[in-house]
Parts: C-alpha cells; structure tokens; sequence
C-alpha cells in the first residue's frame, strides 16, 4: 500500500516521518532566502545617507499592514487547529478550519493588492528608490509565497482530500507539514511587518 | 504524536497563544509610536516580534516537543542567520571612503541647489572606482 517508505512511520534515524525532516530542510533554506533580504534591508538602511531613508509609519499604511498581521495569524491558528480536527477524527472541522485559513490568506492577498495598487497609481515602483525596492521585493516575495500555500492547502481542502478515506495518517502528516509552511509565512510577517512598517 | 485526548489540551494552548500573540501584535504597534531613538526603537520592535516567532515556533510548529535531528538543523540554520546578519552590519565599516550615496529621488541638499545623488564630476568618480579595484 505505502509505495513510498516512511509517510507514517518514523525513520530511525531522525525519528521523524520523512515528509516532517524535509519540510524543516526546506523551511531552513527559506529562513536563508529571507534572511538574505531582511540583511540587504539592513545594509541598505545603515547605508543610506542620513535623512534619506523614510520612516515606514510615513510611507506605508499601518492600518492595513496590522490588519494583515492580524489576520495571517489567525489563519495560522486555523491552520493547525485543521490538524488538530483530523488527529480527533472530526473531517468536518477540519473542512471548516482549512476553509477559514483560505479565506484569511486570501483577504490577505486582496489587502496587499490594494496596497501595491495605491502605491503604483502613485507612479511608485520598485525602481523608485532604495527603500521602495526592497519593500515591494520583500512584500512581492512574501505574497507569492502565501499564494503558493494558498495554491497546496487549497488542494488539501479540495480534491486533495480524497485521502483521508483510503490513507487517513499520511492525509494528516500531509496537512501537518503544509501548515508548518504556512507558520513560516506567519513568521516572516510577524518581523517583516514591523521593520517595514513602523521602523 | 498527540493522540486523542491529548489533542484537545492542544488545542486550549492553540487558542492561549493566539490570544497572546494578537495581545503582542498591539504591543507591536503601540510601541512603535514610542518616542526614542533608533536603536532603542529597533531592539524593542526585535525583541516583541522575537517573543511573537517564539510563541507561533514553539506551540504552532510544535517545537518546544521536537525530536533532535530538527534541534540539530535550526542549530545550524541559526547560527548561519546569525553570521549573515553580522557580516552585513561589519561591512558597513568596509566601505571606501568617498562612497556615494544613490538615493533615487533628487536630493536637495543643504545649500539649496538639486542634484540627482550622483557626484558631479564624473571623472572623479570613476577614478575613485577604479583605485578601489
């Protein structure tokens, strides 16, 4: 049945099902991908001459950007209160917290479109000047990173979900390890809001 | 894993910690209209959004009960966070002497005239870059 080896069972090496040590492998190369930004951010800032880098609250609608805090870790405790529904055996509240996470990363999407729209109707891109080109790589590599969890846990809710039937375990570690992803978008917000934002 | 009964004091702390962390989110914005200096502004701005990660690491990725081999790849995650981090604030004091700026936008500067932020005399400019190489 189990094509693929260690879906369910531990390894005995890490102790961990397969999927789960990959999932951190992954999210470990994105705390570099990131990590790399928010250290150009840094040199960039101290570098620049004085007067000349704006303050976030001045140029940005913090408002809007706590909204989206507020709801991206909403959708985080969503999430995991999804897996917390399959490890109870309750498909329906799974069905429901999954859908409220899709929900909260959407309106997430559609709050960061009126953003970028109110800062390009404005003649405002990344080519404008220092700051602005890191904001929008920063928030432009955020956001296609919410639409890809939006694009696997929208999966997941849809005809991924055949699997709870035949392999309900491994449709569990599956949605385990998708919501450790979507943390991790949770988490890159959690710091990028306020050094973006009120910084 | 958690099994049945346990799950449910999960999911108690899943819903205490969210209340922390939206508590820590109006923190986050409360602080930021504090009047202090940059660096004070930024070490407190680092240490509630530290506190926030922690909480959502912690609980939501279930990280406070996980198994070594994962404390042993974030050991390493971190410590080359950290060195990048460390490396980009040194090189500050790396930079050659007569560094421009390149601001974007037209800079007025303190005598009133405009310029576009790149030194004047070109040939200046381009001699220094060469005597860097």
């Amino acid at each position: 049945m189990d094509m693929i080896p260690y879906t369910i069972k531990e390894h005995e090496d890490t102790g961990l099902y397969s999927a789960k040590f990959g999932v951190w492998l992954f999210l470990a190369s994105e705390v570099m991908l990131f990590g790399a930004l928010f250290s150009a951010y840094i040199f960039m800032r101290i570098g620049a001459a004085p007067g000349a880098w704006p303050l976030g609250a001045d140029v940005l609608n913090v408002p809007m950007g706590a909204t989206n805090t507020v709801i991206l870790i909403g959708s985080s405790v969503t999430v995991v209160l999804a897996w917390a529904a399959l490890k109870a055996n309750d498909f329906s509240k799974f069905k429901q917290m999954l859908g409220i996470t899709l929900l909260c990363s959407l309106l997430f999407m559609v709050i960061k479109s009126i953003e970028y729209y109110s800062k390009f109707s404005h003649g405002i891109a990344p080519s404008t000047n220092t700051y602005y080109a890191i904001y929008f790589t920063m928030t432009g590599l955020h956001a296609l990173h919410v639409i890809g969890g939006l694009i696997v846990l929208g999966y997941f809710w849809g005809p991924g979900a055949k699997m709870w039937k035949t392999q309900p375990d491994r449709f569990t570690n599956r949605i385990e390890v998708a919501g450790l992803y979507w943390h991790f978008v949770d988490l890159v917000w959690i710091f990028l809001f306020p050094v973006l934002y009120l910084l | 894993m958690a099994d049945a009964h346990n799950i449910k004091d999960e999911v108690k702390k899943y819903y205490k910690v969210f209340a922390a962390l939206m508590v820590l989110t109006v923190v986050t914005v409360w602080i930021a209209g504090f009047e202090v200096g940059v660096t004070v502004a930024v070490t407190l701005a680092l240490i509630v959004a530290t506190m926030k990660a922690s909480l959502v690491a912690s609980f939501f990725m279930h990280l406070i009960a996980e198994k070594k081999a994962i404390y042993v790849l974030l050991g390493f995650t971190v410590f080359f966070f950290i060195a990048m981090i460390f490396l980009s604030i040194v090189a500050k004091y790396d930079m050659p002497q007569k560094a421009e700026y390149l601001v974007g936008k037209p800079v007025e500067d303190s005598h009133g005239a405009h310029h576009d932020g790149h030194h004047h005399k070109d040939e200046k400019h381009s001699s220094d870059k060469e005597a860097h190489h």
